[in-house]
Order: structure tokens, then C-alpha cells, then sequence
């Protein structure tokens, strides 16, 4: 079965990429099950003019984004479960310290604007190329890599800057 | 030019995503079981045999004529021959199709064939060809050949007509308004809605959209009629059969009443688009002309409080459908939501005090696309593109 195929290749990417914007597993599973509910039904529209991967980011993007505006919140990079960060195979003084780094790494990430925190999403943590990440928020090549230095020079700002743990800011759409 | 590798090493800790395989196994069999419900709902009903159908089509082209309708229809203009289709449609039951229907199948019941040469000799019957002859006589001056063929085949005529019969129920065409498509000025697609009446006189109402496509080899004719995905078709049939289940007690309807004091009005609209995308507009007014022009169109709204159920199964459509989220709000604190009106495209309206979206408030009785295309374009007009 094609949809059975299209679930074992690429579910884990689709539930990684939600996962972060929710950052509840349950919430992520039920999600990336809609996402691949919808793909089975737009599959026949389906072009081709994205890889399959993408093209189902993009669906889980959207799918997540409307469970978001649903709940009126946009919540990325919340740091709220110490588990989220088991480092089992290194030291406990280098693990303390990597965890810190960490925390404020996430601290940081939240307090961006939300299109640098989804560029950063993409083209860090999901692993995404520039085409790939225009075709995946809609943007220019061009606003990618623009708002992806920016995003960057952001981050160095939030990183460095004294204090801040996170909080799990809560931001209003508007 | 992308800049730092600085963080690498912790973005890389960052895809260390855990996912437990019973989860992923879970979600994979709900997944299925859901596309499988889906499958089961989209076939179709086969309510006259596939053999007739078969032989109907057949020898419908046989007995194709010109009618009296074709005669007047050379005039009329696409939006004009879309109605004229509509009113046939979804103005019913149509008796007239219905005992042309029983007296041919009475006939085959009546009379033994055990050999195809009687069965052809039936086919020559008298209630055959008149039964056959309504369909060209109805919609010939409207549709395309193929066109009608085709619809007689897959039921897209009358294709309401036995179940407001068996559930009693009538049905009549409230109002049409049809978008025609820019870059493909052939096709058009109406928003068409319907009231549904029965027998005590207790009277509901549904949106329907389908697709009209005008052939270019002979203009001013029908060559493609389609449902539309989620367009309505089968949650109207539904509301045939389960009629009651939709009846509003209309005895706590009421005017929305809005008491709180706001000077702005801010909305998200929602629009989905062909292969799965969304398109999100928002934008903010203070402007007293514009609010007002956006909160009169709400006057024509009767509300009533809904249910714990039906106030999820709306939030549930929320991914499926087009909707405009309205905040009344003041200027000077724009974060703090006063009430939030939500109106979705298939007519629907919610009010609800607060920032909770309309989930736990108000429900309109009746269904009023036409208001919600009319608040669309009140808000598009100070709509900020921020993508």
C-alpha cells in the first residue's frame, strides 16, 4: 500500500518537525496523523514539484499551524521536560554544561520572531535546503537566505545575552 | 552567505527527536483506519441497477430530441443556463421523474423475459422511452451530449430526488451566486443554497458547491458538471435522510448581543487553497466606517447557545474550511481580546466573549454564505499582506 510506504519513510521526520512546534507528544502524534490524512487525500494532486518530504512539511506546517491559531498560541522551543534532553554518553560535569547550553540555546530560540524561529527550524534542525525551505513557507530563495542570517545574528544577540532561562513565552498571534 | 557554525553542535543535539515505535505503530493504524472510513464513505449509492443505467445510456442517445426547453435555452447566457440547471436540481421532489421511474420498473416486474429478445422488446415499451425521454427533455438544452450521458450514468441529475422522496421531505432553491474563474473564464463555480422542508413545516437550510464547465466546441453548453471536494453533496443527503437530527428548537433563538466597549476591530482569515495549502490574511482597523460596515452585516444573524458536541464538531472543521476569526479589541491594548466573532465559509457564525474563538458561544440557526462572502470583502479591504 502506497500510503503505508509514504508513512513508514517519512513519518518520524514529519513528527520530529512537529513535535517542535508543539512540543507534546501526544499532540505530535495526532498531528502528524492528520498530516498523512491529508496527503492521502491530496495525493492525486500531488505534483511533484517538491520532494515527498517536503511536500508532506509543508502539509504538517500548515496542520500545525491551524491547531496552533485554533489555540490561539504560537509556542516554539518551550523548555519545559528535563527528558527532552538525555545526553546518557557523555560525563555528568560535561553533561550539566551541555545542558545549560541548551536551555539558553532553546531560551533564545523562543525569543525570536517566529519567522526566524521557523527559517532556523528548517534549515538547522530539519536539515532543509534553501528551495526546499522557500517551498515550505511560501518565501523567495532570496527571503530564505535573508532572513536566515538574520535569524542568525538574532540568535548570537538572545545567546550572549546575559540570564534568561526559558519561560515557555507565550506569544498572540496577531 | 550563511553565516556561524556556533551553534552546530547544539542544533545537532537538537534533532535527537525520541519517538516511541508502539506510538508511531498506534498512529499508523489510526491513520488507516481512517483513510479506510473515508474509502467506504465515498462510494456511491447504487440505487438503480447498473444494468439499467447501462442500457439507459444507451439508448438514451437513441431517443435524444430536441425539446421545447432547448428551444428557449439558445439565449440564455452561461450564468442563466447554470440556474436553469440549479432550479431543475434542487427544486423537488420531482414527481414527474419518479412515476415515469415506477411505471418502467413495474413493468419489468409485471412481465417475464426470460430471453434478451423479450427484453429488447421492452425496451420498445411505451414507459421505457418515456422514462428515457424525461432526461433530454429536462437538462438536453443545457449539457453536451457526452455531458448528459455521462450525468444520467453517474446520477448527477436528480440525484437528491429519491430521498427527498422517501424521507419526505422538499426542497427548494434559495439562492445562487456564481464566481466564475479568472484565468479559465469557462468554468464557473455557484454557491448554491437550499432550504429543506418537511412535512410539519419545520424548515432547514444547506450550502452546496459544484462546478460548471462550458465546453468550447459548442458554447453556451454544459460539458463538464462536478460536485466539488467537501462542496456540501453528501452532508446534504444527510440532512435529507436525518432530517430531524438537524431541526433547531428555535424556541432560545435570539440577536447576538455584543456589550463590551472597543474602538478596533482586528481579524485572521483563513483561505485554503488548491493541493493543500492555506492562504492567511490579517490586518486591523480603527477606522469607525470600516467597523461598522463589517458589524451591520452581523444584524442579519440569528444566534442560539450550541451544545458541548456541536461546538466540537465545528472546532473540527476548523482545518477543513475557510474562516475569518474577527476580534473586537481597543487600540491601545490590541492583546487583550474583548469578544471574537468567527464567521466560516459554509455560512456558519460564532460569537463568544473573550479570546475563546467562538468554540464555547454562539451558533447561527440558519445557514448565510452570502454574509460570509459579504464580511470577507469588508475585511479584504484593510487586509496587510504580511507573508
Amino acid at each position: 500500500m502506497e500510503m503505508e510506504q509514504l508513512y513508514k519513510e517519512h513519518s518520524d521526520q514529519v513528527y520530529s518537525y512537529i513535535y517542535f512546534l508543539v512540543r507534546h507528544k501526544e499532540c505530535a502524534e495526532d498531528l502528524t496523523q492528520e498530516t498523512f490524512y491529508k496527503a492521502y487525500k491530496g495525493l492525486d494532486s500531488f505534483q511533484k514539484q517538491a520532494s515527498t518530504a517536503t511536500w508532506l512539511l509543508k502539509i504538517a506546517r500548515n496542520v500545525t499551524y491551524d491547531y496552533l491559531r485554533r489555540k490561539r498560541i504560537i509556542q516554539f522551543f518551550s523548555f519545559e521536560k528535563a527528558h527532552d534532553l538525555e545526553t546518557n554518553a557523555i560525563s555528568p560535569e560535561r553533561r550539566f554544561e551541555q545542558k545549560e547550553q541548551l536551555v539558553r540555546m532553546y531560551d533564545s530560540l523562543s525569543k525570536l520572531k517566529k519567522d526566524y524561529q521557523e527559517v532556523l527550524l528548517l534549515r538547522k534542525v530539519q536539515e532543509c535546503s534553501i528551495q526546499e525551505t522557500a517551498y515550505i513557507l511560501g518565501w523567495t530563495e532570496a527571503k530564505v537566505k535573508m532572513k536566515t542570517t538574520r535569524a542568525f545574528e538574532a540568535l548570537k544577540k538572545e545567546f550572549h545575552q546575559e540570564g534568561g532561562h526559558a519561560d515557555g513565552t507565550i506569544k498572540r498571534i496577531r | 552567505m550563511e553565516p556561524s557554525n556556533e551553534f552546530d553542535e547544539l542544533f545537532e543535539e537538537m534533532k535527537e527527536v525520541k519517538r516511541s515505535e508502539k506510538a508511531k505503530h498506534n498512529t499508523w493504524l489510526a491513520l488507516k483506519s481512517k483513510i479506510e472510513e473515508t474509502r467506504k464513505r465515498t462510494i456511491f449509492p447504487a440505487f438503480i441497477s447498473l444494468a439499467i443505467i447501462a442500457t439507459a445510456s444507451f439508448l438514451f442517445i437513441t431517443f435524444l430530441k430536441p425539446s421545447e426547453t432547448e428551444k428557449s435555452a439558445e439565449s440564455l447566457s452561461n450564468e442563466e443556463t447554470i440556474k436553469a440547471v440549479l432550479e431543475r436540481e434542487y427544486n423537488g421532489p420531482n414527481m414527474e421523474i419518479s412515476q415515469l421511474m415506477n411505471d418502467w420498473m413495474d413493468l419489468q416486474s409485471e412481465t417475464e423475459t426470460q430471453k434478451q429478445e423479450d427484453y429488447n422488446h421492452l425496451l420498445e415499451s411505451k414507459e421505457y422511452k418515456d422514462f428515457m425521454n424525461y432526461y433530454p427533455a429536462t437538462f438536453g438544452a443545457y449539457f453536451t451530449e457526452n455531458m448528459l450521458t455521462k450525468a444520467i450514468r453517474t446520477n448527477l441529475v436528480f440525484k437528491y430526488n429519491f430521498y427527498l422522496i422517501d424521507n419526505d421531505i422538499e426542497m427548494k432553491l434559495e439562492n445562487v451566486k456564481i464566481a466564475q474563474e479568472k484565468a479559465h473564464p469557462n468554468i464557473y463555480r455557484p454557491i448554491i443554497e437550499v432550504s429543506l422542508t418537511n412535512s410539519k413545516g419545520q424548515k432547514i437550510f444547506h450550502t452546496v458547491r459544484e462546478e460548471f464547465i462550458f465546453s468550447k466546441t459548442e458554447p453556451g453548453k454544459i460539458g463538464g458538471y462536478n460536485g466539488v471536494k467537501d462542496g456540501g453533496s453528501m452532508e446534504l443527503r444527510e440532512k435529507i435522510e436525518n432530517f430531524d437530527a438537524y431541526v433547531e428548537n428555535n424556541e432560545d433563538v435570539r440577536t447576538p448581543s455584543i456589550d463590551v466597549s472597543y474602538d478596533t476591530l482586528c481579524f485572521n482569515g483563513r483561505l485554503p487553497v488548491p493541493q493543500g495549502t492555506v492562504e492567511f490574511k490579517s490586518g486591523c482597523t480603527s477606522d469607525r466606517s470600516q467597523i461598522n460596515s463589517v458589524m451591520t452585516i452581523m444584524e442579519n444573524f440569528f444566534v442560539k447557545e450550541v451544545t458541548e458536541k456541536e461546538a466540537m464538531e465545528r472546532s473540527e472543521l476548523f482545518t477543513q474550511i475557510g474562516n475569518y476569526q474577527i476580534y473586537l479589541t481597543n487600540s491601545a491594548d490590541k492583546d487583550n481580546t474583548l469578544y471574537t466573532i468567527t464567521s466560516f465559509s459554509d455560512g456558519f457564525l460564532v460569537f463568544s466573549p473573550g479570546s475563546s474563538l467562538g468554540i464555547t458561544g454562539d451558533i447561527t440557526t440558519e445557514s448565510k454564505v452570502f454574509f460570509y462572502e459579504e464580511i470577507k470583502q469588508r475585511l479584504d479591504e484593510f487586509a496587510d499582506n504580511n507573508n
